[in-house]
């Protein structure tokens, strides 16, 4: 897999990365940060757990970003 | 039949929007997102159809697969040819070009190569490109979600699989 960026940034003056990129789309951006950024905020599972499985999968699918 | 009771615990949580309303703000929040990618129009109803339909095949996800999106326009050979793990001949050069790379999202994500995509690039524009990127792993973890829960297979011929503001299927 490529680790260049293989789209432009949407954000004249600003590098490509994750969240440049995405903003190409930015009515799905925004609505992918508030369930992603939900995800995070709630309480039912505990903080330890979801970045011990986070990383776990960032292993998994071998995704060094 | 699935593992979990509804939020009342009247009845079990068998249809995949009573399983997720167990976290009802997750819920609106996942619904808004996936609602989004067939409200939006970025990417042509069909094209969103094939994809979805064909990470179903793959992930083994007969729940995804019985789903029909009507207004979609598939054939009902187009579905029983994804259904059965292949690409329909009858597929546009596009269409073909961004299945292959939807076919390698689910177990070979790092086989996507550099070609393919600026293929794509070309053909959707950095807009396009980023909508399907959105949509393709959304398809294959919805999948995923459905497979875990064990979400029992309900044939529908629905609207559109998502809305924002209406069923999630």
């Amino acid at each position: 897999m490529s680790t260049t960026a293989r789209v432009s940034s949407a954000i004249p003056g600003k590098p490509a990365d994750f969240g440049t990129v995405i903003a190409h789309q930015p009515e799905l951006a925004s609505r992918f940060a508030d369930l992603y950024a939900h995800f995070w905020q709630q309480g039912r599972v505990s903080q330890r757990i979801k970045e011990i499985t986070r990383i776990r999968n960032a292993r998994i699918t071998d995704c060094g970003f | 039949m699935g593992w979990l009771a509804s939020r009342d615990d009247s009845v079990t949580a068998g249809d995949f929007e009573s399983v997720l309303d167990l976290c009802p703000d997750l819920l609106e929040r996942y619904r808004g997102f996936y609602g989004a990618i067939w409200d939006e129009g970025i990417l042509p109803a069909r094209l969103l159809e094939l994809c979805r339909l064909r990470i179903a095949g793959l992930t083994g996800c007969e729940a995804e697969g019985v789903i029909a999106h009507s207004g979609s326009g598939l054939t009902i050979l187009e579905r029983s040819s994804l259904a059965q793990g292949d690409i329909p001949d009858s597929v546009t050069d596009l269409e073909r070009s961004v299945l292959e790379v939807a076919s390698k999202v689910p177990f070979e994500i790092h086989g996507v190569g550099d070609e393919e995509i600026a293929v794509l690039r070309q053909r959707l524009g950095d807009d396009g490109l980023v909508a399907l990127m959105f949509a393709l792993p959304l398809f294959d973890a919805t999948c995923r979600l459905r497979l875990v829960f064990e979400v029992a297979p309900e044939a529908r011929d629905v609207d559109r699989p998502a809305s924002r503001t209406g069923a999630l299927y």
